[in-house]
């Protein structure tokens, strides 16, 4: 069974604080929002992993005097 | 300029998936939420949604990310506009945020959310993100929520947010 989710939700108007369950579209859409969250991290992670591979490709060739790709280069190249 | 509390939300014990400012008044310039939020996610960070209007999701999200030792960017389909710490990293330790929100109670003209967080780890490495959400409609805000973006995991207990209202003009005053 799903986990129950909630809202706090404050009404600027009165001063009232209610907790209430989220709706059945809130909880469809919060279904969504994790799925794409989920890609959205796994495509950053992936992302940052990659540059720190050709950071440190590029590093290691400058040192050794080796040529750099024209990806590598764009890491060190703004 | 001037800038005035709205209203201030805590998180009580059992944790909340989202929290949500209703009513908000119409009568000042920009809006202004500055948080202090933990998620019980199980990573490092985890990513905070922004709401208008209860269910007028944003559609699109740009974003620069910084670990602490590298940066990405990124777009997308997305309306995350802060990162705020999970589980893995030091624990009683709460990221900080802010989102602003330029001209909300002008209908007729694309809402932008801004955001800047850190999710704080006290450590060398720990996740920083600019964002900036576009709203899916042109309608002027009377309601905005954060809300946790992962699946089955809350803001926790403590976690905080502050809705402040902020006037153009000299001493707060409305320009003409």
């Amino acid at each position: 069974m799903t986990d129950k989710k909630y809202v706090l939700e404050h009404n600027c108007e009165t001063g009232e604080t209610v907790e209430r369950e989220f709706t059945a579209q809130e909880y469809a859409q919060a279904e969504l929002d994790a799925q794409a969250f989920a890609q959205a991290e796994a495509e950053r992670l992936a992302a940052e992993e990659a540059l720190a591979t050709l950071k440190a490709s590029a590093k290691a060739k400058l040192i050794a005097g080796e040529p750099l790709t024209a990806e590598e280069a764009d890491t060190l190249v703004i | 300029m001037a800038m005035t509390l709205i209203s201030t939300v805590s998180v009580g014990s059992g944790g909340i998936a989202e929290i949500t400012f209703s009513n908000i008044p119409q009568t000042y310039t920009d809006l202004l939420i500055l948080y202090s939020a933990r998620t019980s996610y199980a990573a490092n960070s985890a990513g905070l949604g922004i709401i208008p209007n209860g269910t007028e999701y944003p559609n699109l999200e740009r974003g620069l990310y910084g670990s602490g030792s590298s940066v990405v960017s990124t777009t997308g389909a997305y309306r995350t506009i802060g990162v705020i710490p999970g589980t893995n990293y030091t624990s009683n330790t709460f990221g900080n945020g802010s989102i602003y929100v330029p001209n909300y109670a002008t209908a007729g003209i694309t809402k932008i959310f801004i955001g800047d967080s850190v999710a704080e780890n006290n450590a060398s490495a720990s996740n920083q993100a600019i964002l900036t959400v576009r709203a899916a409609n042109t309608n002027a805000i009377s309601s905005l929520s954060i809300a946790d973006s992962t699946s089955g995991a809350n803001l926790i207990q403590n976690s905080t947010a502050s809705l402040y209202g902020i006037l153009k003009g000299s001493g707060g005053a409305t320009v003409s």
